[in-house]
């Protein structure tokens, strides 16, 4: 938090002394300044509890009946505790009370669920019972396309009758009559994500390729248009063509990670060396994840001849005279172990033959998809703010994904409870330890803003935040706060623009207008003057 | 299938359980009827006498008491988080499951949240199903 006073969220723009600044710098740091609830102090033993061994200590903590007693035990244990106890509850929830027979097996699960749910809360995380309206299938799929980066090839009876009949078609159009493609509803909530928008001009000529009549357009579907998507970026040529996916665009999944370790690349790595991960191990991930923004299956590899490698390449009939341990492996070498599969004498191994292993790291969306889509921007949910990159087990398989639970809702299941991070600027959690966990508030990086504000852009107004219909429910400072961001967020935008002095000035009154907030002072937060 | 597995092996970043063992396919199948979940399918099994789980970049194929920390197990998959008396859960990523529904014997992609089925594969194409789950590119 104390690096916050030297940072400015918007620093060549703003007069700083400015009273209505200052009074929105407020605002903004109340909605970033919830955290967890004070911890209590470290404690490696629980005084109540003294224990002959790690094992009596455990068994006597889970065999406190009284949740309020547990939960006052709990919240006393050191870090590496809270871990095992969780765990351990976790376990017993799950499948039950292995001390007891059959009969009587999950008789502690009600009891051992408000434990855990009260405990959570000394965790840096919450429990939260919602109900959702599910989201529309199509919606659904834009969003793992977008996350993934690959599509599938769509099965024929998931394609529009009229998508269907189109592939039949035999007549050309010309390429300027598939600009209507952005009054196709779908392919509109396809442009809601960047990813998207970027290979627009591939997919309309893909869809000429295809001889795609351009009215049909109007009725796609969203598996319609994977299928364009998929032709268009499928590489095979052989049999397997017609299956399987094909890769369109690094995927939010990846370009996370990738951001991620550009951002925090220091920290991460303080934290591995804290845990006592192999260095070449650590180096392997890094640059996985610098490259390819890939964080699980590490396999470091050596660098140097081993006397293995030296043994196979003489054994394969090459002269390995001049071939030393300290060398560096040539790239012919390494070439050759790979066609004749010896690769796994490239994988580094420790002292006694075991290959060096380290912790794998999945990425996780904080925000529940249901949750994130309430937002009235579908690209929202893959947004970095909303992922976060966790040390795979325990946390995101056990604990993260633990109280997991669908009820039915309007006839349809809908996600109603799951664990969320107290802080929604966690980037990383690698363990219950606040140190373990990195923090980047993605809500003020100007890229977010900016990207938040372009994606989906309908129309000049709405691009920037300004529906008619909205500000009236809204109170004057949620508006000039959103306002605020939006014209920041796309001051660079204007200036692309080119707009006449005119036309600035009626779009100032225009937005004076729907918000309340004087042409002057949006003039200044513009710095128009100035451009 | 075999189109699968060649995939597979040439992936560097994948980790593959070695194969099942024909005793734990039996307790496995037992435990899953205990707590009343559909067993194994047979196609399933297939893949599980070549890789016992699978786990590739997030994408999980799920195995019986796979030796490695980082493969799941049915089992347990199943216990933590199955309320379908009839889908047995067999694989993840991060949106959704890979389930086989005993009453259609179908693989389905089921969507996490809120239980929607997304894709449908019938058994003979759980190729396709697993292909969707891992995301692995042939190129």
């Amino acid at each position: 938090m104390a690096s916050r006073k030297n940072k400015k969220a918007f620093p060549e723009l703003l007069d700083e002394t400015d009273k209505d600044v200052i009074a929105l710098r407020k605002i903004f740091d109340a909605l970033i300044d919830e955290d967890n609830p004070p911890l209590p102090e470290n404690n490696t033993v629980a005084d109540e509890i003294p224990a002959d061994d790690d094992i009596t200590k455990e068994n006597k903590i889970l065999s406190i009946t009284d949740t309020h007693e547990f939960v006052q035990t709990f919240q006393r244990l050191d870090y590496a505790w809270k871990e095992r106890i969780l765990l351990k509850l976790f376990d017993r929830y799950h499948f039950g009370d292995k001390t007891v027979d059959l009969k009587h097996k999950f008789d502690k699960r009600q009891s051992d669920k408000d434990k855990l749910i009260d405990s959570l809360e000394y965790c840096g995380m919450t429990w939260v019972h919602k109900m959702h309206y599910p989201l529309h299938r199509q919606e659904k799929h834009i969003i793992r396309i977008d996350y993934y980066g690959t599509v599938n090839k769509p099965r024929t009876d998931q394609l529009s009758p009229q998508y269907a009949q189109a592939l039949k078609n035999q007549e050309e159009f010309p390429k300027e009559s598939y600009k209507i493609i952005r009054k196709s509803p779908v392919w509109k909530l396809f442009r809601h994500a960047k990813s998207f928008r970027l290979i627009e001009g591939k997919v309309i000529t893909q869809l000429q390729k295809m001889k795609i009549p351009p009215e049909t357009l109007m009725h796609m579907n969203s598996y319609d248009f994977s299928d364009v998507l998929f032709e268009a970026f499928n590489k095979k040529k052989d049999h397997t063509r017609d299956k399987g996916n094909a890769t369109l665009f690094l995927g939010a999944r990846q370009r996370f990670v990738k951001d991620f370790i550009r951002k925090n690349k220091k920290s991460f790595i303080e934290y591995l060396q804290r845990h006592n991960v192999d260095e070449r191990y650590i180096s392997a991930l890094v640059q996985s994840m610098e490259t390819k923004g890939i964080t699980s299956n590490i396999k470091p590899l050596n660098e140097k001849y081993t006397p293995e490698i030296i043994k196979a390449l003489k054994k394969h009939g090459l002269n390995t005279s001049d071939l030393r341990t300290s060398q560096k492996i040539s790239e012919e070498h390494k070439k050759f172990l790979y066609e004749n599969h010896l690769d796994n004498l490239l994988i580094a191994t420790d002292k006694d033959g075991h290959i060096i292993t380290g912790p794998q790291f999945s990425v996780h969306h904080k925000i529940a998809v249901q949750d994130s889509s309430e937002q009235p921007n579908l690209a929202q949910v893959n947004y970095f703010q909303n992922l976060c990159l966790v040390v795979d087990v325990p946390y995101h398989r056990d604990i993260f994904h633990g109280l997991d639970e669908t009820s039915p809702f309007n006839n349809r299941e809908a996600y109603s409870a799951r664990i969320y991070l107290k802080r929604e600027d966690t980037v990383f959690f690698g363990g219950l330890d606040p140190q373990d966990q990195i923090f980047y508030d993605y809500t003020k990086d100007p890229r977010t803003l900016r990207r938040k504000n372009i994606d989906e852009p309908q129309d000049e107004w709405e691009h920037i935040g300004l529906n008619a219909s909205e500000p009236k429910k809204q109170n004057t400072t949620e508006i000039k706060t959103q306002t605020l961001q939006n014209i920041m967020a796309y001051r660079e935008e204007y200036l692309s623009q080119n707009l006449s002095e005119k036309q600035i000035k009626q779009n100032i009154k225009k937005i004076a207008r729907q918000t309340n907030i004087s042409p002057a002072l949006i003039e200044k937060l513009l710095n128009i003057r100035d451009l | 299938m075999n189109n699968l597995f060649n995939i597979m092996s040439k992936q560097q970043l994948i980790k593959l359980g070695s194969p099942v063992k024909a005793k734990d396919i039996i307790l496995c199948q037992k435990q899953l009827l205990s707590n009343r979940f559909p067993t194994i399918p047979d196609s399933f099994l297939k893949i599980l006498h070549t890789f016992n789980a699978v786990s590739f970049n997030g994408s999980h194929i799920f195995g019986i008491s796979p030796e490695n920390q980082y493969l799941t197990d049915i089992f347990k998959a199943n216990i933590s988080h199955n309320r379908n008396p009839n889908i047995l859960l067999l694989g993840c990523d991060e949106f959704d499951y890979l389930g086989y529904n005993q009453l259609s014997k179908s693989y389905q992609i089921i969507d996490k949240e809120d239980a929607e089925v997304l894709e449908e594969y019938p058994e003979r194409e759980l190729e396709l199903a697993l292909t969707y789950i891992l995301k692995i590119i042939d190129e």
